[in-house]
């Protein structure tokens, strides 16, 4: 056992990174890509604050960092999306009373129906219940307990290496800053940059913002200047003063990978095996969108089961998936102690190894993952002592002392650097964003104090900016996944800027297109366009401060 | 024509009849006020100002004397545009400009964009789902020469076409055949019979079977016969002088009689005329209404949204950062530079790479784009110059990232400065060191990532140079050789075939995320995860 004051082996930074695109449609009625929202809401955040909840409240010590990205929480707080949640999530379990109703409680389709039946109730009772439709207040409970340390992201997961201006990153940097502090109460210490992208500069706009830390992707400090002493185990300090802490690929592919990664396990739930797909039409017809096309309910009643075709799939057993998440969390834990003994004599501080995941990784693409993480916080706090849970605030809280370094240009995508941001597919793209970017800053440089319609339709053009330069688009680009409506949202907000900076430059501002403009791409509310002046809008007063939820 | 439009056809001429010619005879470029210059068989110079207009606004040389050909239709090959992707290599070397213009992304959009990314200033593509209104097919029509007509049908386009001054390159045998045969031989007055010495000439040019070696060659006859100017002149002005529709109609096929209405969707307009209903959500995706039970099959309506500009009308030059190995640029040259003296229209593409040099190309467009191959850890810069030598545009200076660790070790080690909490965001908060220690030899050789309990089964090999140190975890891996090869422009592959690239490695993990990398996590059907989808 460790003597009270002595150093673990080893620390373990989970990093939860949780993101999805403002995707926000009133013009329509039923809108397919909201759906994003709301998969990961049932499937990831919920089960993820709950299993916080429970810790908790069973007095578990652990320390978890969570990231939630500005556009995220603008979702999470938006009244028409709550109200679509609670539609979709009524929608479903109505589904699910038809199947527990049709199969009888001996039948393998009826339990899992139950379980299901169970599963959207517990999460209704939490939504309605306990948070009135209120997540974010769920994640700022989380963090008033004391043991998640929330941070923030550029501001519409804005991809910065591939900005024209340091006039625009600011922007993005500033305006995460400004969500995070309206959403949460304070400001942030940490951010994620969008893709973890960095290039050396970047770190001038968060230390310039009071941001104290960011992460990057391994080799962002394996190949920084000078090479660093701990590798990718100890944080560094940027020449402007911000601390980089560095991934660590093992751990990442341990839950990753296809070879050895965990979600791949036959005993865990089916992702591509669905109700949506598998039941007579007639019968989920009422249930799917208005289209009327056939797509995931999320009722999954398989299991990977091994490598055999989709229809050769053996029924999913929740306990026996839950004993092996058990399983996996022991695995995972051992091998970070093994990690740290193998390290420790190198160093002389305990390593810190960093583990960050796309939050929606956990429960959506995994579903037993946030039971994997509750197992490995409980087993971590009661059943050893060589590895130790921590945040980067605690962590630079107890080991100041840190290498100066310039960390290289890096992301997290596929070969490390910008390609999948930026290549055949998506180049295009970019000579639109870098001249929304130039005018706009150029409109706010003109006018350095506007007010009424004028500066209405400047903070307009401000938001269709920020969104028309969120990463997603282009990432969805590259995978060919939704690509239409990447594109559409593209042009629709290249389009909006540019009519706005023409009336706004020909002084013909028409206020009801301006707000008809603000009704659709309803982000960030209190934006201000002097964000792109180089002295930024003025500090707001504390009352300003305290009482907004964005 | 296909049986869809055959079954189409009755019901398309109901609303026809009930305001007839106030449609159909708008079709007439001396009244066209969506034209930048109207024109007729008696004054035909204001097609050249169209010409030039459609050029400069799809970003393709503006070259008077080079003849433009249309093609309006679906990217699928049950359109015929397998044709007219087989067709455009013989054009090339006949040094032509090609338009397509379609309603939407079709199955061999990529093919086609493959090709304008190589031969941005011959080739565009627009790709047009907004607006309900037809002013960009008047100008495309007004601006082109020819009309590239790959399937049976297309005589509605083909009038259009030659009401316009662009003249069909047709299947014999099929609709616009029909039409043809119809406008020179058939009727009381041929139309190409100059006092009625001359033999008739058909205002199009045929082949005569439905392949891409056909279509080509009858597209080159139409080329040799664009070059012969007194020729042309006299079959352009012919088919300027095109009767109305209802002349033309009896003489058709029934069938191809579905002249009216738009043979696309829509072509909208582009640049900086923005439809404003669109952008306040009008004109959206329709959902489609399905009857209870019936499952739809086809694929559902797809809404790409409003065109995005295709210029800006100001000056550009900015170099990205692919890779360490991979560059991207881009440019565009201000119309207000033509007007400069000594502009010259074609500028040449230089790489400064450190104090060095390198043309990329010795005469761009004043508008285009290129990706760039480099060396890690070095400094970029591009520039473009007139044949004069004269800088017209200069980008910023990039760094390309390292791709192995520093050389450098000497270590420093601070204590951060307290933190500046309480200060208002936004006030610059104090940077750098408070206290700068050297850090002591403190530990006995340097960790990296290798030191971990389960090392990747592939490490690379520590790259040459790393004096000796325990390398750092293996590489990104780089996009495999043939990859690169593929994507990169052929004249660009042809300038820089000499550059020394490293010799392949050998395999590496993959780094980067999980949805969106290589090794992903693939369940067990094999489909990736959507990663953040």
């Amino acid at each position: 056992m460790r003597k009270p004051g002595q150093s673990p082996a080893g620390y373990l930074c989970l990093v939860l990174h949780s993101h999805l695109p403002y995707v926000r449609h009133p013009e329509h009625d039923d809108f397919l890509e909201e759906d994003w929202l709301f998969e990961a809401i049932t499937e990831t955040y919920i089960p993820i604050l709950r299993a916080c909840e429970r810790m908790d409240r069973d007095g578990v010590r652990y320390r978890l960092t969570i990231g939630v990205t500005p556009p995220l929480a603008a979702m999470l707080g938006d009244e028409l999306l709550i109200f679509r949640y609670r539609r979709h999530l009524a929608n479903l379990r109505a589904l699910v009373a038809k199947e527990v109703a049709g199969h009888p409680t001996d039948t393998p389709i009826g339990n899992l129906a139950r379980f299901y039946s169970r599963f959207l109730a517990e999460t209704e009772a939490y939504f309605e219940d306990e948070w009135h439709g209120d997540l974010l207040a769920a994640f700022k409970n989380a963090m008033e307990r004391g043991s998640v340390e929330l941070i923030t992201c550029t501001a519409t997961h804005g991809f910065l290496p591939l900005m024209s201006t340091d006039a625009a990153r600011r922007a993005q940097i500033r305006v995460g800053v400004e969500a995070f502090r309206r959403v949460f109460g304070r400001a942030p210490r940490g951010i994620w940059l969008g893709e973890c992208a960095y290039q050396p500069g970047v770190d001038e706009l968060l230390a310039e913002q009071g941001l104290e830390y960011f992460f990057v992707d391994a080799h962002g400090i394996e190949y920084g200047e000078p090479s660093p002493v701990f590798g990718v185990f100890a944080p560094v300090q940027t020449p402007a003063g911000a601390h980089a802490f560095a991934r660590d690929s093992h751990s990442s592919r341990q839950v990753w990978s296809s070879r050895e990664g965990y979600p791949g396990d036959p005993i865990y739930r089916e992702f591509y095996r669905d109700l949506g797909f598998d039941a007579e039409y007639g019968y989920v017809r009422p249930h799917l969108h208005s289209d009327g096309v056939r797509r995931n309910t999320g009722l999954k009643y398989y299991s990977v089961t091994g490598n055999v075709e989709l229809h050769e799939k053996a029924y999913y057993d929740p306990e026996a998936a839950i004993e092996r998440a058990a399983v996996h969390a022991s695995h995972f834990l051992f091998h970070r102690q093994a990690q740290a003994r193998e390290l420790a004599p190198g160093m002389d501080r305990p390593p810190c190894i960093v583990a960050p995941y796309d939050a929606e990784l956990f429960g959506h693409w995994w579903f037993e993952g946030p039971m994997f993480l509750e197992f490995l916080f409980r087993k971590a706090a009661f059943d050893q002592d060589e590895i130790e849970l921590i945040t980067p605030t605690d962590y630079l809280a107890r080991h100041p002392e840190v290498q100066l370094q310039q960390p290289s240009a890096s992301t997290w995508g596929a070969e490390g650097f910008n390609r999948v941001w930026l290549n055949d597919k998506n180049a295009d793209l970019y000579r639109h964003q870098h001249r929304t970017e130039r005018r706009m800053v150029r409109l706010a440089e003109r006018f350095p104090d506007a007010e009424g319609p004028v500066k209405e339709a400047l903070d307009q053009a401000a938001r269709e900016l920020l969104l028309l330069q969120s990463s997603d688009w282009a990432f969805i680009v590259t995978t060919e996944t939704s690509v239409p409506y990447a594109v559409r949202r593209l042009r629709e907000h290249l389009q909006r800027f540019h009519l706005l900076a023409a009336a706004i430059e020909e002084d013909r501002v028409d206020l009801e297109q301006v707000r008809a403009m603000r009704e659709r791409d309803a982000i960030f509310p209190w934006l201000d366009y002097r964000v792109y002046r180089p002295e930024g809008p003025p500090v707001l007063s504390p009352q300003e401060n305290g009482d907004c939820h964005a | 024509m296909g049986e869809d439009q055959k079954k189409a056809a009755p019901r398309r001429r109901k609303p026809k009849r009930k305001q007839p010619p106030a449609a159909v005879s708008s079709w007439s470029p001396a009244t066209d006020s969506a034209l930048t210059a109207a024109f007729s068989s008696a004054r035909p110079s204001g097609k050249t100002q169209c010409k030039a207009a459609l050029q400069a606004e799809l970003g393709l040389k503006p070259r008077p004397r080079t003849p433009i050909f249309l093609y309006v239709g679906e990217l699928e090959r049950a359109a015929g545009f397998d044709l007219v992707l087989g067709a455009l290599p013989g054009l090339s070397k006949v040094s032509a400009q090609v338009v397509v213009m379609t309603p939407r992304r079709g199955a061999l959009a990529a093919a086609f964009e493959a090709l304008t990314l190589e031969h941005p200033d011959r080739l565009a593509l627009l790709v047009e789902g907004g607006a309900k209104d037809e002013t960009l097919l008047r100008r495309a029509l007004a601006g082109s020469d020819m009309l590239l007509l790959p399937g049976a049908g297309g005589a509605g386009l083909a009038w259009r076409g030659l009401r316009y001054g662009a003249l069909p390159v047709a299947l014999a045998g099929g609709d616009t055949g029909a039409l043809l045969d119809s406008l020179s031989a058939g009727s009381r007055k041929p139309a190409l019979s100059k006092k009625g010495t001359a033999p008739a000439e058909s205002l199009g040019f045929l082949y005569r079977s439905a392949s891409a070696l056909a279509l080509g060659r009858a597209a080159q006859k139409a080329v040799a016969a664009y070059r012969e100017a007194v020729r042309w002149r006299r079959l352009r002005n012919a088919a300027l002088r095109v009767p109305e529709l209802d002349s033309v109609a009896g003489a058709l096929p029934s069938a191809a009689v579905s002249l009216s209405g738009s043979p696309v969707m829509t072509l909208a307009q582009s640049a900086h005329q923005f439809d404003t209903r669109s952008a306040q959500g009008a004109v959206h995706i329709a959902p489609r209404t399905v009857a209870h039970g019936a499952e739809p099959t086809d694929a559902p309506y797809v809404d790409w949204g409003p065109p995005p500009p295709t210029r800006y009308g100001e000056d550009a030059l900015e170099l990205l950062v692919q890779s360490p190995r991979r560059l991207y640029g881009y440019w565009e040259i201000a119309p207000a530079r033509s007007a400069e003296p000594g502009h010259a229209h074609e500028v040449q593409l230089v790489l400064h790479e450190g104090r060095a040099e390198r043309l990329l190309a010795s005469s761009v467009a004043d508008f285009g784009d290129w990706w760039i191959d480099a060396e890690p850890d070095r400094e970029y810069r591009l520039e473009l110059r007139s044949p004069a030598g004269v800088m017209v545009l200069e980008s910023a200076r990039v760094r390309t990232p390292r791709e192995d660790g520093s050389p450098r070790e000497e270590a420093q080690f601070v204590t951060r400065p307290e933190p500046a909490r309480g200060v208002a965001p936004g006030a610059p908060r104090p940077t750098g060191a408070a206290r700068v220690t050297v850090a002591p030899p403190r530990v006995a050789r340097r960790l990296t990532a290798a030191d971990t309990v389960r090392p990747p089964e592939r490490v690379a090999k520590p790259a040459a140079g790393s004096r000796g140190k325990v390398s750092a975890t293996p590489a990104p891996a780089r996009a495999p050789k043939a990859d690169a090869a593929a994507a990169k422009p052929r004249r660009q592959r042809l300038a820089e075939s000499a550059k020394h690239r490293a010799p392949a490695s050998e395999e590496r993990p993959r780094k980067g995320r999980d949805g969106r990398r290589s090794e992903t996590y693939t369940g067990s059907s094999g489909a990736p995860p959507r990663g953040r989808r």
